[in-house]
C-alpha cells in the first residue's frame, strides 16, 4: 500500500468497526476512538509520535469500570456486553473494535494479561468479551526508543505475538501482513492493497535488522536476573535499589502488563454501582489490613513486590516475565529509577 | 526573557560537590550524602545516595538535576548531607520550621541554581528538530547553557533558556537562603525574576473569565491518572495518611468522576498554601504534563499579597497558617 493511501485505510477500517488510534491529548497519547482519518492527526509509523504514553491495556481493562448497577429494590444490571463467549480467537465476523497503531510490545502485553484474565481456571467476562471483539493492527518499530528493551524479554521491534495484522515501513510503501483470520478480514476489500514487491520486502528486512541491532546494544540480562531473584527475597541489595523510589504509581499505572485492581461500591440511598479500578502495589493502602497491620510497611517491601511479581512470581506461575520491555516505567518514573538497572544488580549476584 | 548574568561552569560545581561530599563522608559528619548522578536516558539525572567517600565521583551537576531532594529528608534516620537548589532549600526551611526535619541532622550543600530543564519542552523541541519520528540518542549540555542532541542523521542545538521549567522563569531565590556549604559561586546563579513580574502568569490567568478558567482547569485535570507522583515528589506532602487515601470516612471517591480528581488537586493545593515555594517538582514529576502550578501559584501569591508571607524564606518564621493576630485587619475578607 502506498503511504498516501494510509488515510483511506483508516477510513476503510472506521467504516466497519469502532476504531481506536493513539492520539495526543495535551501531551498524553492515549488510544481514542475516531470516525475517520481526518481526526487521526497524520498518524503514521513514526515511533516518537505514535508510541502511546498510556498503555493498550486500557481498551480491555480500563482504569475505572462499572461492573454492574444495583438499586434498593434488589435489581442488578450489568453494564457491559459480556455475551461474547470465551474460547477460540477473534472471529472475522465477531470483530467490532480495531486498535490501529499498536506497538509490538503492547500487542504482546495482552497475551500476558490473558494469562490472568482469560485463564483456564478463571475468565473475567468483561476483559474476555472485549478481547474477543477486538483486533490489533500493529506498527513494527523501525526506530526503537532509548528506554525500549523488548528483545531482552522475548519480544522484538517486529514481534508478531498478539497481533492480527502487522504493518511495517517499506520505504515508499507500507507493507502489511495478516496473522489471523480476523486480520485477513480487516484487509479484505481494501482496494489500494497490492502484492508487495521485492524492493519493499528488502526495505522491511533492512529496517528490521537495523532495529534489532539497535536493541542488541540496549540488552538487559533479564534471564540471569530471573534466575537469581528466586533466592533474593532477603538480599541487602533491596535496601539500596529502592532508596530513591517515591512510592507513586506512575510505573504501574502506565505499565501495559500491571493488572492489580480494587473493587468498591459507589452507593447512594436508592442504589449504586459496583466499580473496579486500577490499584498499585506501590501504594501503602494496597496491603493495609483492617487490623491496621501492613505486611509491606515501607517502600522497600513495596518496591520489592513490584520487581518480584514481574520477574519471579509471574515467571513461576506462568512461565514468562510480566514485562514486555516497553520502557514506559523507565521514561515516566519521576526519579529515573530504571528497572533495567535493578535487573542488572540482581543478575550480577 | 531573563538574561543570564554570567556563564555557569557546571563541571566546576560538580567538582565542588564531590569535594564537599568527600569531606563530610570521611569525617563521619554524615552517613549518607544525597546528590545527583548520571541517569539512564539522555539528559536525565537520578538521585544518588552515596555512603562511601570513594564513590563521590558519581556525583554530577547540571540543568538536568530536576528532582527536589528535600523530599527524602522527613523521617530520615541518621545524619545526612544533601544537595539543594534555591527553591529546594526553601522547602527544607519549611520542613525544619514544621518540625519534620532537625536542622542539626542535615548538612545542606546549596547550589546557586541556573534553572532546570523541562523534559517535555525539550522533547517537543527535539522531535521537531529531528523530524520523521527520529529519536535523540545522545544529548549533553555545554558550559554556556546550550543543549546538544544527536540522533540518526540529525543534530540539534537548543538553548537551555528556551526549555526551562516554568518555575525557573519566575524564580526569586536561585541562591539557597540557608546552607552549610555552597558549591560553585553565587554569581553563577540565574538572574532573579523582578518582584513585580514574578506573578505575571497568575495575573494573566486570572484575567481570563471564570468560565474559561474552569474549562482550562477541567481540561488539565481530565488527563490526571491519579498516580500521585505529584504528591510523592513534593517534600511538603509528608502526611502519614493523605486525605485522598482515607477510607473511613472517605473524602474523595476514587472512581470515574472528574470532580473527585478536582477535589484531590484543590485539596492538595490548599494544604500547601503558605508552604509551597514553587519548586516545580510536582509538575515535572507528572507523567501527564498537567500544569499543577495553576493552583499552587495562586496560593503562593495570596500568601505574599495578603499576609506579606514568603514561604521558606526564614528559619525563624512562624508558619503562616499557625499564626493568629488580634489586630489583623482582615480587610480583604469583609
Ligand atoms: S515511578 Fe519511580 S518513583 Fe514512582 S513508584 Fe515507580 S519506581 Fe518509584
Ligand atoms: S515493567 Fe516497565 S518496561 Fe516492563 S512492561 Fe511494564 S512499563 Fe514496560
Ligand atoms: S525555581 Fe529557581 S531555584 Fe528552583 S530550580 Fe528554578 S532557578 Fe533554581
Ligand atoms: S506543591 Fe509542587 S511546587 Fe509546591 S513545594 Fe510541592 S512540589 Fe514544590
Ligand atoms: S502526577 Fe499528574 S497524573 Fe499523577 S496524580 Fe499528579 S496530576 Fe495526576
Amino acid at each position: 500500500m502506498r503511504k498516501r493511501d494510509f488515510g483511506a485505510f483508516v477510513n476503510h477500517l472506521a467504516a466497519s468497526c469502532e476504531l481506536f488510534v493513539p492520539l495526543d491529548v495535551g501531551g498524553m497519547t492515549l488510544f481514542s476512538a475516531i470516525d475517520s482519518s481526518d481526526t487521526c492527526n497524520g498518524l503514521g509509523l513514526e515511533n516518537t509520535t505514535a508510541l502511546p504514553k498510556r498503555p493498550l491495556k486500557e481498551l480491555f481493562f480500563p482504569q475505572e469500570e462499572v461492573l454492574f448497577a444495583f438499586d434498593a429494590g434488589g435489581g442488578i444490571e450489568t453494564t457491559e456486553d459480556t455475551s461474547a463467549q470465551p474460547g477460540g480467537g477473534v472471529s472475522p465476523s465477531g470483530v467490532v473494535r480495531v486498535a490501529l497503531g499498536v506497538r509490538p510490545c503492547d500487542a504482546r502485553s495482552l497475551t500476558i494479561l490473558d494469562l490472568v484474565f482469560d485463564a483456564a481456571d478463571y475468565k473475567d467476562p468483561y476483559y474476555v468479551s472485549r478481547r474477543r471483539r477486538t483486533a490489533l493492527v500493529t506498527f513494527a518499530c523501525s526506530e526503537p526508543g532509548m528506554a525500549c528493551f523488548c528483545t531482552s524479554v522475548g519480544g522484538g521491534p517486529f514481534d508478531e505475538t498478539g497481533s492480527d495484522v502487522v504493518c511495517a515501513d517499506g520505504g515508499e510503501e507500507y507493507v502489511m501482513w495478516p496473522l489471523s483470520a480476523a486480520g485477513e478480514g480487516l484487509l479484505e476489500g481494501f482496494a489500494a492493497l497490492r502484492e508487495a514487491g521485492e524492493e519493499e520486502l528488502e526495505a522491511v528486512r533492512k529496517a528490521r535488522a537495523a532495529a534489532e541491532a539497535r536493541l542488541a546494544g540496549n540488552s538487559v540480562p533479564v534471564e540471569k536476573a530471573v534466575s537469581k531473584l528466586g533466592g533474593a527475597f532477603d538480599r541487602p541489595e533491596w535496601d539500596d535499589v529502592h532508596r530513591k523510589c517515591l512510592g507513586c504509581a506512575a510505573c504501574t499505572y502506565l505499565c501495559p502488563t500491571c493488572h492489580c485492581f480494587d473493587i468498591g461500591d459507589e452507593a447512594t440511598r436508592t442504589g449504586g454501582e459496583r466499580v473496579r479500578n486500577w490499584d498499585s502495589c506501590m501504594f501503602p493502602l494496597f496491603t493495609l489490613h483492617a487490623s491496621g497491620h501492613n505486611p509491606r510497611p515501607s517502600r522497600k517491601e513495596r518496591f520489592r513486590q513490584r520487581i518480584m511479581h514481574k520477574f519471579n512470581y509471574f515467571v513461576e506461575n506462568h512461565g514468562t516475565a510480566a514485562c514486555v520491555g516497553c520502557g514506559r516505567c523507565v521514561e515516566n518514573c519521576p526519579v529515573n529509577l530504571d528497572v533495567r538497572k535493578v535487573l542488572e544488580v540482581f543478575a550480577a549476584l | 526573557m531573563l538574561a543570564r548574568e554570567s556563564l555557569r561552569p557546571t563541571s566546576q560545581v560538580a567538582e565542588d560537590l564531590r569535594e564537599i561530599a568527600r569531606g563530610l563522608l570521611e569525617t563521619g559528619d554524615v552517613d549518607v550524602f544525597i546528590g545527583y548522578e548520571e541517569g539512564s536516558l539522555p539528559l536525565r539525572t537520578t538521585p544518588a545516595f552515596v555512603t562511601r567517600a570513594d564513590d563521590v565521583s558519581r556525583l554530577v551537576w547540571g540543568h538536568a538535576c530536576e528532582n527536589n531532594l528535600a523530599v527524602y529528608l522527613p523521617k530520615f534516620e541518621g545524619k545526612v548531607g544533601v544537595v539543594l537548589k534555591g527553591c529546594d532549600a526553601r522547602t527544607l526551611v519549611n520542613l525544619i520550621v514544621e518540625k519534620q526535619v532537625r536542622r542539626d541532622r542535615v548538612k545542606i550543600v546549596g547550589v546557586p541554581c541556573g534553572g532546570v530543564i523541562d523534559r517535555r519542552k525539550l522533547a517537543a523541541r527535539l522531535a521537531a528538530a529531528a523530524g520523521g519520528g527520529r529519536t535523540a540518542r545522545a544529548a549533553s549540555e555545554t558550559e554556556d547553557g546550550v543543549i546538544l542532541a544527536r540522533g540518526d542523521g540529525f543534530e540539534a542545538t537548543v538553548p537551555v533558556e528556551e526549555v526551562l521549567s516554568p518555575s525557573c522563569t519566575t524564580c526569586t531565590h536561585p541562591v539557597p537562603v540557608v546552607y552549610d556549604f555552597l558549591a560553585g559561586d553565587e554569581r553563577w546563579a540565574r538572574q532573579v525574576c523582578p518582584k513585580e513580574q514574578a506573578y505575571d502568569d497568575v495575573d494573566a490567568f486570572m484575567g481570563r473569565g471564570a468560565d474559561e478558567r474552569f474549562t482550562h482547569f477541567s481540561k488539565e485535570i481530565e488527563r490526571c491518572i491519579e498516580c500521585f507522583a505529584c504528591r510523592q515528589a513534593c517534600p511538603l506532602c509528608y502526611c502519614p495518611e493523605c486525605f485522598v487515601d482515607r477510607e473511613t470516612p472517605r473524602w474523595v471517591g476514587r472512581w470515574r468522576d472528574l470532580s473527585d480528581r478536582m477535589v484531590f488537586h484543590l485539596g492538595r493545593a490548599l494544604h500547601t498554601a503558605g508552604r509551597c515555594v514553587d519548586c516545580g517538582a510536582c509538575r515535572r514529576a507528572c507523567p501527564a504534563g498537567i500544569d499543577l502550578r495553576l493552583l499552587t501559584r495562586r496560593m503562593e501569591r495570596d500568601a505574599l499579597e495578603f499576609f506579606g508571607y514568603e514561604s521558606g524564606a526564614d528559619l525563624e518564621a512562624v508558619p503562616l497558617l499557625a499564626t493568629y493576630r488580634r489586630d489583623d485587619p482582615d480587610d480583604f475578607i469583609l
